[in-house]
Order: C-alpha cells, then sequence, then structure tokens
C-alpha cells in the first residue's frame, strides 16, 4: 500500500500549482455556499440520535475550545457547536510520514496547524444500545485516496480504513456509545474529498438503526496558499451572487 | 516487608483489640477515571494561574476537581487484557523512558482506552496569549499563542529504584516532551496553543505512586509580560496497590509514611496499611474485622480449631480471603503455623489450600495446619503478607 501511495504523491507534487489552484477552487466554489472552512481548534465526527433516528454531524469546540471557522478563531460554548456534515470542510496542508510514505493528514494528536478531527458518541447514552455503533467507509470521491490510520503508544500503526483497495467491512471501526477517540486521518494527494461514512447499531428499544452521511475534507498545498484560494473563491462567489441579485 | 497476623488456639477468646474511633485529618481522595484533562487557566483580573482537573463529558461538561484531591490510576494488566502495562521496546529512540528493553512500562496513552485518559487544556479567551516562535524544533515555527507546561519536579512513593516519568507524542515521527531520565530541566517542556486541549503517551516506569510537578507560561498579548504560575502537582496511582491506596489518601498525605505507608495505622484500628489492603479492610475507618467463617468477604483471618480429619482430635485451621493473583496485588500471603511466638520456625501447612473464588478481585482460602492436638498442646497461625519486590508477570 505504501508504494502506491508513493507515487501519485510525487506526481501530485511536480504538478504545476495551476491544477492544483483550479481543482482547489472548484471544489471551494461547490461547497463554499453551504460550508465553513474550519481549520484549526478541536471537533468531533459526532453521532447523535434524534427522534428514533441515527443523525452523524459535526461536532465542534465543546467546553469553550477555540475553532478556527472561515479564518475567525473563537470559542464555541461550554457544549460546543453542532453542524450537519455538509456546513464544515475541514482544511489542512500538514504532511506527515506513515508506513514510509508522506501523506497530508489530520493527526491523532493535536497540531496547532490543523483541525484536531475526532469521532465522538457522547450524545448516545450507552444504557441505550447494544452494545457498540460501527462506522464504516462506504465511498470517497476524490483526487487520491484516504486512509484513517491508528497508531499506539509506542508507535505501532494500523490502517482502520483504506480506499484504495475499494470498500468492505474491513473498512470501519467500533464506536462505543459515550466515548471519543481520535485516529489520524490521510489523505495521498492535494485536493479535494467527500467521504461516505455509514453508522450502524442496535437500539435496545427502536431496534436496528442505520444512516449514513457524506463529509468534505480539502487538502491544500500550504496554509498561505489555501487562504488565497478561500479568499479567491469567496470573492468570486460573491461577485456571482451580486451579479445574480 | 513483611507484616504478620498471628492467633493462638491456646487462648482464642483473648484475642481482642481496643477499637479507636480515629478522627483523622484527611482530605476529600479518590480516583478519577475516564477523559480527564489537566487543565490550566490564566486570569487577566487576579494576574494568576489557576489549575484543576476538568473531567466533564458531554452530560456535565464543567466538572471539575482540584488536582490535589484525586489521583489518576493505570492498571497493572497488559494492554492486550485491558491495562496500561506495555513493554519497553529494544529501539533506542525509546531510551527516554529510562527503562531496560523488555521490561514493563506504563503508559496513560494518548489515544482513549476507556480508562484514564489524562490530556492538558487551555481554558483561555482567545486573544489573551502573544503569539510568537519559540525557536523550538518539535513545534511549527509560524508563531502561535503557545502557552507552555514544563515539567520542573517528580515524587514517587514505591518500591523501585529507578521510578522514571516521560511525555510523548507521535506527530509523523515520536517527539519527546518530557523525560526524567537525563533529569529534568528546560528542555521538559510541553507546548499546547491557547484555547486547546490535547493527549500525549504518559509513561512510568514503576509501580506506586508519583507526583509530578508541572508549571504553566505564557506571554501575554496585551503586555508582552511572560506570566509563570506556580507549581502544579498531578498524582498518578500506577498499579492495582498503589491504586487502592489513592482511593483512600490524596496529595501531600500519599508521601508521608506515617499516613499511608505499608506499616502506617492512620485510623488507628491497631491494623497496619498493608494488612487493610491484604484483607479488603478499609484503612481510614476503624474497621477491626475477623473474617465472617464461611462467606465473609472482609477481616483478618479468622483462625480457630476444626476437627481433625480422624475426627476425634482438633487440628488448627486459618481461613482468609486474599487478592487474586490474577490482579497483580503486589503481595503474597503465606499462612503458617508454629508451637511457639518465641520460635522463628514457622511451618508451611502440608494440607493443600482450599480456595473458593469470590469475585474478580478476591478469593477466600483455607489452610490446616499440619499438628493436631493428639501431639501438640499449643500451636500458632499466622498469615504472613509480603510486599513483592520483584514482579513476575505470567505470560
Amino acid at each position: 500500500m505504501a508504494g502506491i501511495y508513493c507515487k501519485p504523491f510525487t506526481l501530485a507534487m511536480k504538478n504545476s500549482i495551476k491544477i492544483t489552484l483550479s481543482l482547489a477552487a472548484a471544489f471551494a466554489l461547490s461547497q463554499l455556499a453551504h460550508a465553513e472552512s474550519w481549520t484549526a481548534g478541536h471537533g468531533d465526527l459526532g453521532i447523535g440520535y434524534e427522534d428514533g433516528a441515527l443523525e452523524p454531524h459535526w461536532h465542534l469546540g465543546e467546553d469553550n475550545e477555540s475553532v478556527t471557522l472561515d479564518g475567525n478563531t473563537a470559542p464555541l460554548g461550554p457544549e460546543g457547536q453542532e453542524f450537519e456534515a455538509d456546513e464544515i470542510i475541514p482544511v489542512t496542508s500538514l504532511i506527515q510520514s506513515f508506513g514510509g510514505s508522506p501523506y497530508y493528514v489530520f493527526p491523532a494528536t493535536e497540531n496547532a496547524t490543523v483541525p484536531f478531527i475526532g469521532f465522538g458518541t457522547e450524545e448516545l447514552s450507552a444504557g441505550d444500545w447494544d452494545g457498540s455503533l460501527t462506522l464504516s467507509l462506504t465511498g470517497v470521491s476524490g483526487p487520491g485516496s484516504f486512509s484513517l490510520f491508528s497508531i499506539d503508544s509506542l508507535g505501532a500503526l494500523t490502517t482502520l480504513m483504506d480506499s484504495s483497495d475499494g470498500f468492505s467491512s474491513g473498512d470501519s471501526i467500533s464506536l462505543a456509545p459515550e466515548t471519543h477517540t481520535h485516529h489520524t486521518w490521510a489523505f495521498s494527494q492535494q485536493g479535494s474529498y467527500s467521504l461516505t461514512f455509514q453508522v450502524d447499531g442496535t437500539h435496545l428499544i427502536d431496534g436496528a438503526q442505520s444512516a449514513s452521511a457524506t463529509y468534505g475534507f480539502s487538502v491544500v498545498p500550504e496554509p498561505s496558499t489555501a487562504g488565497l484560494l478561500i479568499g479567491a473563491a469567496a470573492l468570486i462567489l460573491t461577485v456571482v451572487r451580486r451579479r445574480v441579485s | 516487608m513483611m507484616i504478620t497476623m498471628i492467633k493462638s488456639f491456646r487462648d482464642p477468646v483473648i484475642f481482642f483489640v481496643l477499637l479507636i474511633v480515629s478522627v483523622i485529618g484527611l482530605g476529600a481522595q479518590g480516583l478519577l477515571i475516564g477523559h480527564t484533562d489537566i487543565t490550566f487557566s490564566y486570569s487577566i483580573g487576579s494576574n494568576e494561574w489557576s489549575a484543576e482537573f476538568r473531567h466533564g463529558e458531554w452530560d456535565n461538561p464543567d466538572a471539575q476537581t482540584p488536582l490535589y484531591e484525586v489521583s489518576l490510576p493505570a492498571r497493572d494488566f497488559p494492554i492486550g487484557r485491558g491495562g496500561e502495562r506495555y513493554e519497553q521496546p529494544s529501539a533506542s529512540s525509546y531510551d527516554f523512558t529510562g527503562i531496560p528493553d523488555g521490561d514493563p512500562l506504563w503508559i496513560f496513552a494518548a489515544n482513549d482506552n476507556g480508562h484514564s485518559w489524562p490530556g492538558f487544556r487551555n481554558d483561555q479567551i482567545a486573544g489573551t496569549f502573544r503569539s510568537y516562535n519559540p525557536g523550538d524544533p518539535r513545534v511549527i515555527s509560524t508563531p502561535q499563542p503557545w502557552m507552555t507546561v514544563e515539567l520542573v519536579g517528580m515524587d514517587y512513593e514505591g518500591t523501585s529504584s529507578n521510578p522514571q516519568f516521560s511525555l510523548w507524542q507521535f506527530q509523523g515521527g515520536l517527539v519527546q516532551w518530557m523525560a526524567t531520565s537525563d533529569g529534568i530541566n528546560s528542555n521538559d517542556i510541553y507546548y499546547m496553543k491557547e484555547g486547546a486541549h490535547s493527549h500525549a503517551n504518559m509513561g512510568f516506569s514503576s509501580l506506586g505512586v508519583y507526583r509530578i510537578a508541572f508549571k504553566p507560561s505564557a506571554i501575554l498579548d496585551s503586555t508582552g509580560e511572560t506570566v509563570v504560575g506556580a507549581t502544579e502537582l498531578v498524582t498518578f496511582a500506577i498499579g492495582t496497590k498503589a491504586a487502592w491506596t489513592a482511593s483512600y489518601y490524596a496529595g501531600d498525605d500519599l508521601f508521608v509514611g506515617t499516613v499511608s505507608g505499608d506499616e502506617s495505622d492512620s485510623d488507628k484500628d491497631g491494623i497496619e496499611l498493608l494488612l487493610e489492603y491484604a484483607f479488603n479492610l478499609n484503612p481510614i475507618s476503624a474497621d477491626f474485622e475477623i473474617l465472617e467463617e464461611g462467606n465473609g468477604t472482609y477481616g483478618l483471618p479468622l483462625i480457630n480449631l476444626s476437627p481433625s480429619p480422624g475426627g476425634t482430635e482438633s487440628v488448627l485451621q486459618i481461613e482468609y480471603i486474599r487478592r487474586k493473583a490474577s490482579t497483580n496485588p503486589q503481595i503474597s500471603y503465606f499462612p503458617e503455623f508454629s508451637s511457639s511466638l518465641s520460635s522463628r520456625e514457622w511451618d508451611a501447612p502440608l494440607s493443600a489450600e482450599v480456595v473458593t473464588s469470590i469475585d474478580a478481585e478476591w478469593e477466600r482460602v483455607v489452610v490446616r495446619d499440619l499438628l493436631d492436638t493428639s501431639s501438640s498442646n499449643t500451636r500458632f497461625g499466622r498469615v504472613r503478607v509480603e510486599v513483592q519486590e520483584i514482579i513476575s508477570y505470567l505470560p
């Protein structure tokens, strides 16, 4: 797997910035009308249960933690703030090496320059569910592949999800209710990605439950360029809106 | 160390103790389990740092506890069996832990393992701290509003001659933040962004109680002044015995031998702390109890006469509860018999132990003397409890 990732990454680095700009700009145009770019602070892919249905969403900034959205850094209150899956776009330019190959990552340990993304089921009550829930990767679109890595305390690497070889039951993680965990989100190339996750669990009263949601992610060359891209896209969007109005 | 509990069958009735209801100056104490953040905050109003444990989750996000009131426990089980015990890798990159290759290493992991998950947090209004580049290769050069947590000391209470603490992360590679193995200096520092929260691996070399001293610092954005807080102490209890002790004592009390040492008796009930631990008693409540025959779950060993196998004589019998070896209690039990208290020779029972499981932690043991009343008219029984200096873990 490491060999597969290495080549496209190298190619991507050699490609002109023009291609990257057009990719990112196109992505930004399609998403910015709805989504805020998330560039720093802590948040989770949260799993809630409302009105008899599982609800995957984003849950950002719990415990007054500061979060940077569209360039504005501020705490979001003691309980943080919830967003729909398509309302937030995490952005990274951070490169780290795993298994000898470089990836663009949202790391499992906090890095001040990028979002610190976890998985949270604190909104669920353990007493309502038969064991753990399963979160599965069921679809990825984007210029490269996506992997979810786990690194133990002594550096042992485990691949929890990997889109490069298709999707199977192996591309899933178990999430116990009322817990919170972090893994490393890794993308092989720059560009815009859509990841679709399905969550399954058995509610002790309502029975088997399943829900699916698609989340956008953006991998950009470097923070300054990313800011320019988003700024440019926002400017274009503003112009378009003004023309329409 | 050895502590014995003795009783004679010569005068089984005259075995009493004056119970004293003790009033001792112990404050709140206990163990924090789950997601817990060592939280530092700076108050512009009072110009002071404060620190506490934040351990609230979804239902109670503001739950907090003073650092000195509680300890963070690690279980002495291998990670494959739901514990925090690892094995020191042979790679030289891990030498900073100060542990010989292959020896046990207890880690509070950066990732949640469902037990104790301590991290660091800064509860701060955005814009309080000034962004700067510390020039430390472990963090990015782009200026950030950093606060730092510096390691300034470590206390240890336990049997090890090599207690060490270390802190590290993986950020595409191993990043060492703190290690006592090479001494404590200004390089033992952890960076955290203003208003952020993060987790790192916290490693401990030995079983016992550790008190780690941290000092917070940051640069105020408004004045450029560097504000350094007072030393804050965080206690970690590594292993079954340390966690048990820390569930009853906290803060300074954990490091005062006369209060929480093995031979202490802070509740003044005549039972030393090691025996309270060994026989499921409460060290901070005067509870001198003898084990209830057949179904008791706490108390000092019950030593009495029972019919010998032939039925015509009697034999001394010891019934006691003990911590299961599977819990790695760090102690061993030795039931023994003798014909004289002045004798240094005590006999191990020849009969097989009769062991009955009580629960996941405890089991009941019954053993009998080898001599009955036909051959000896004076016999004594005791259970010797020893702290294991060297622990060999079963595979």
